[in-house]
């Protein structure tokens, strides 16, 4: 039981404010000898898996790390090229650590401002009348939960599927963002989210809701 | 528990049948460009979800829920999409939704699987009635069974 990440999302769909809680690790991580039997391809900026699935490493999955040296992007920590790297060798052998590829801070923007789009869209297609958006959406591996303020201001949790209390909890970051954000006389609204004690309540509220919702059901 | 509608898409986002019952608001838009927006929304949710989940996904997108519907999701291996709309108090419906696209696949020449320019596309009655959906009933265990009713007066699969 987890929650996995905090989004805020402005009236215009600019992400404002994302946290990273906890990151369920699913990586795989094996030693391979010239020639390599998976194919690598590059995409948006990174190499992944084309094909060659096997032993935890799934298609689609990216390299993280080669030799314990973490890879960014298509380059190595220390400099070298992942694809040409992989295609010597004298290199061999070689252990590389595979696993789902991070959201660059790019991609979150544009993730936060689709769902912004996706949740105008799903109030139009509603079949009753006086509809809002999305605020619960259900896959098999997370929930999303979502609550739009009365300014427009939507907060968004990723949380386990079973994880209980993200009503509460919501309403708690409102509360936060009210009073650590809008207070912060340093804060300009729609803007960013910089200000220190904002983070450390979101994260103390973040740890009591995980807690309270392993010990019971939440509100 | 209300069913509003029920949409069917192929691979390639051709609505391949729609039909309502208890449907109190129109999207305001013409039918086809609805289907559109719907097969373009649910493409998005696929590739957000997809980007957004931690672990490796097995089924993927389910449903979503705003105020005042439940949006079930369901997709076969071959792209076809069945999408129905009903009221909050609906838990997972997967099963159901499978057992409509099943009993569509089977019949012969009509089954969504036919993949020609120009799909046919379905009437409500003609999608039904070959379909028996008594067994819809039980499959949450008898926790359906009193929301059965309204499943055959409201959605009204047995007789069209």
């Amino acid at each position: 039981m987890a929650i996995f990440s905090v989004y805020v999302v402005n009236k215009a769909g600019g992400l404002i404010y994302q946290l990273d809680s906890y990151a369920p690790r699913a990586e795989a991580e094996k030693t391979f000898s010239y020639p390599l039997d998976l194919l690598l391809k590059l995409h948006d900026e990174r190499v992944l898996v084309a094909f060659g699935q096997r032993d935890g490493i799934r298609v689609g999955h990216a390299v993280l790390a080669i030799n314990g040296v973490d890879v960014n992007g298509k380059y190595t920590a220390d400099g070298k090229e992942v694809l040409e790297y992989l295609g010597n060798p004298a290199n061999y052998p070689v252990s590389i650590r595979f696993g789902r590829p991070r959201l660059t801070s790019n991609e979150k923007l544009m993730l936060a401002s689709m769902f912004h789009s996706l949740f105008a869209i799903g109030s139009q297609l509603s079949p009753e009348q006086g509809s809002s958006g999305i605020e619960m959406l259900e896959t098999d591996t997370f929930k999303l939960h979502c609550f739009q303020t009365l300014t427009g201001i939507k907060f968004v949790v990723l949380a386990d599927p079973r994880q209980a209390g993200i009503d509460s909890l919501l309403r708690k970051i409102y509360e936060i963002y009210s009073d650590f954000a809008l207070k912060n006389p340093f804060y300009s609204l729609e803007m960013p989210i910089r200000c220190e004690l904002f983070d450390q309540n979101l994260k103390l509220a973040l740890e009591v809701a995980e807690k309270a919702g392993t010990f019971g059901p939440g509100s | 528990m209300t069913v509003h509608n029920l949409y069917l898409f192929d691979r390639n986002g051709v609505c391949l049948h729609y039909s309502e019952w208890h449907r109190k608001k129109q999207a305001g838009i013409p039918k086809e460009e609805e289907y559109k927006l719907m097969y373009g929304m649910l493409f998005s949710i696929r590739s957000f979800v997809s980007k957004m989940s931690p672990l490796d996904m097995k089924d993927g997108f389910l449903a979503f829920q705003t105020s005042r519907y439940k949006l079930h999701y369901y997709e076969t291996p071959t792209g076809i999409k069945v999408v129905m709309n009903t009221d909050l108090g609906v838990g997972p419906i997967r099963d159901v939704l499978h057992h409509i696209y099943s009993a569509e696949e089977g019949r012969p020449a009509a089954g969504p699987r036919r993949c020609d320019n120009h799909p046919p596309r379905f009437c409500a009655p003609g999608l039904f009635k070959h379909t028996d959906y008594s067994s819809c009933g039980n499959l949450e265990g008898g926790a359906y069974a009193d929301e059965r009713r309204v499943w055959l007066g409201g959605g009204r699969f047995y007789a069209d």
